[in-house]
């Protein structure tokens, strides 16, 4: 094989896997959750949360008619990174992305605000350290579920007629 | 034929790049840089001439992006030995490799500094954020209600809850009217680390926030009673010994106790009955005076209390102290509605109100009985002893019935010397016995100058009825009236029953 095709080809797959640094991220974090909860006797259904420490970009309730015609399917979860070789998970944003226009923020969740109440009970016993307690939050918060979740709650709480 | 040391190689970048992201970040970082070192190496072996210099540039770009000016020395040292060992030197070479290093670390502390400053403007914007949409709930909430207790659970939830502020125990205290001492009131929270974590899972389960749990009306009510048996059994001096809250209590703000002090008493009593080994006391003001107190701590997270924390509950501390301020008015005047002015007993605008409800138990089947009472020769007791002694007969005349009555009996001012008792789930032969002895009682009792009255003594005359079935509530009047009326045409100072059925 020429010198040069191999130079290309080792650094073709370094950049490949600095290009796929998310993708590569959110798999292995995955499975190191999904062997750490096995160990301890869990599965991912075991995880409870609530939606409680999301905070809303928007009044709440509100009378925006762009915000309140909008369907479900116009809402989008985005996940938020720190850098883009070292990516780490630092919050979610629900935002509404309708056609012809820019994105409007309307959730925001931060990850260390997401806490799951078995992992605090794991936390104290000393069972789980803060790393992986973070690696769990994040696993859950970016399930395909949960993030289906999130969407219908932050669309429950625009429609929401509490104060009406 | 893949060269083997080629093979190497790729399998040494593949496995790096994919297995750094198991690692904690600092050797997610490194695990990348020896990456880039790995293809130097294997580039350099080849020895393809600039395009060795372009990589080596990035490899001390990579390392000193991700440790600084460390990474920048280490990588220059590196990647210069490497080079010195296999082939010469080059001024040019040295300079773009400190170039890169420079660049790396320019970037590095760029980023950090960026990543910093927006890392604190999201959090207090998040905050700010939080806490807005929590005295939001709260301002609506508060406005349902009159009712203190439901008041205040309202505030310690925000104050407790995950989807609040987020403390794991709050208790309150309120301020006697005497304004000498704090009595333990009402408190939310766990008694221990199990305990809480196990409500919050609950709480966590039914997925509600804060504006829904307030929206769920009949789930505003304590729960933790061993927490508030406990803490409705402190009462604390605020007008002498100097502590915690008295400091509160002057400097008029809150105040974080992170350790205790043995030389505190209130303090030690707090750290004995709640196990608590730091919390924070806020002041709760209305007009520059100090109505209560809340005590928060977290007594399951042990999360360290911080005064921006603790801040944000002087918002909730202060909504809540003009809550109770106008709750406390709002029953005072509603007591008012129902209050005879003169003599401290019901009016008859309550009487009418409890008559209306008795009735339709008494068609339930209940017992039911009247008891009309007026004072004889009044107009002469007022004329000879002035109206202001008169007023004086009547209160004693409301004591009196008052101190003969007992369980749901209601004694009421019907109006002028008339007095009404309602006496409900009682024979009539044991409202015969209430209304002798509110006669002989006032019979017996020295009113100021009795003795100028026409029967030597002041008394009353007593007109008693008891419901029967398909009786009006003006039939049941006029039966008691009738009674009375009988009494005073028949000598007076006496208790009648009527008789005659229901017309």
């Amino acid at each position: 094989m020429d010198a040069t095709v191999e130079s290309v080809v080792l650094l073709g797959v370094f950049v490949i896997g600095l290009l796929f640094s998310k993708a590569i991220y959110r798999w292995s974090n995955g499975l190191v959750v999904r062997v750490k909860l096995k160990k301890l006797g869990y599965e991912q259904k075991d995880l409870n949360f609530s939606y409680d420490r999301v905070v809303y970009t928007v009044s709440l309730p509100t009378n925006r008619p762009d915000i309140m015609g909008a369907d479900k399917g116009d809402f989008r979860f985005v996940e938020e990174y720190d850098s883009w070789i070292y990516p780490q998970l630092s919050g979610v944003r629900i935002e509404l992305n309708q056609e012809q226009e820019n994105p409007k923020l309307i959730a925001y969740l931060p990850i260390e605000q997401f806490r799951l109440p078995l992992l605090d009970q794991l936390l104290v016993d000393r069972v789980i350290s803060g790393e992986t307690y973070r690696r769990i939050c994040i696993y859950k918060l970016i399930l395909p579920s949960t993030r289906n979740e999130m969407i219908d709650e932050v669309y429950k709480q625009i429609h929401n007629k509490r104060f009406s | 034929m893949v060269p083997l040391e080629f093979a190497i190689a790729a399998l040494i970048i593949l496995a790096g790049s994919i297995s750094r992201f198991y690692l904690p970040l600092i050797w997610n970082k490194l695990l990348l840089c020896v990456v880039l070192i790995v293809i130097v190496i294997a580039v350099s072996r080849q020895d393809t001439g600039q395009y060795t210099l372009i990589l080596n540039v990035l490899c001390v770009l990579l390392a000193s992006y991700s440790f600084s000016w460390y990474g920048a020395i280490s990588s220059i040292c590196l990647v210069t030995g490497l080079i010195f060992v296999n082939d010469e030197l080059h001024w040019n070479f040295i300079l773009g490799l400190l170039l890169a290093g420079g660049a790396g670390t320019f970037i590095y502390t760029k980023n950090k500094q960026k990543h910093a400053a927006s890392t604190e403007w999201v959090s207090q914007l998040y905050k700010q954020s939080r806490q807005l949409s929590i005295l939001k709930d709260i301002g609506f909430a508060i406005q349902s209600t009159m009712e203190v207790e439901k008041l205040l659970h309202i505030i310690l939830t925000a104050i407790t809850a995950g989807y609040g502020l987020g403390f794991n125990r709050a208790l309150l205290f309120l301020m006697d009217e005497q304004g000498t001492r704090l009595k333990g009131e009402v408190g939310i929270g766990s008694m221990s680390v199990k305990e809480g974590i196990s409500t919050w899972n609950s709480v966590v389960q039914r997925r509600m926030n804060l504006g829904d749990f307030i929206a769920v009306k009949k789930e505003a009510q304590f729960r933790d009673e061993r927490l508030i048996n406990l803490l409705r059994g402190i009462e604390i001096p605020m007008d002498s010994s100097a502590h915690v809250f008295r400091q509160v209590q002057t400097n008029k703000r809150p105040y974080i106790v992170n350790t205790i002090d043995d030389q505190d008493p209130v303090q030690m009593r707090l750290a004995e009955m709640f196990g608590m080994s730091s919390f924070a006391v806020v002041p709760m003001l209305t007009q520059g005076k100090m109505l209560g107190a809340i005590i928060v701590d977290n007594n399951v997270n042990h999360h360290p209390l911080d005064m921006e924390e603790i801040d944000s509950i002087i918002p909730l501390a202060s909504q809540a102290s003009v809550a109770i301020e106008n709750s406390r008015l709002y029953e005072k005047m509603q007591q008012m509605s129902i209050t005879d002015g003169l003599t401290g007993l019901y009016n008859q605008r309550y009487y009418q109100e409890t008559l209306n409800k008795l009735l339709v138990e008494a068609d339930a089947g209940c017992e039911l009985s009247l008891i009309i009472a007026d004072i004889d020769f009044f107009k002469h007791y007022n004329d000879t002893n002035g109206h202001l002694e008169g007023n004086n007969a009547l209160i004693d005349l409301a004591k009196i019935m008052t101190k003969s009555v007992q369980g749901a009996q209601v004694p009421c001012r019907f109006g002028g010397e008339e007095f009404v008792v309602l006496l409900p789930y009682v024979t009539s032969d044991e409202a015969l016995i209430v209304a002798e002895k509110i006669r002989s009682a006032v019979e017996t009792h020295a009113f100021n100058n009795g003795k100028a009255q026409p029967m030597g003594k002041l008394t009353v005359s007593v007109g008693l009825a008891s419901y029967v079935p398909g009786m009006s509530m003006q039939q049941l009047q006029d039966n008691a009236d009738t009674a009375l009326y009988e009494a005073k045409r028949t000598g007076k100072n006496r208790v009648v029953v009527h008789r005659g059925g229901g017309s």
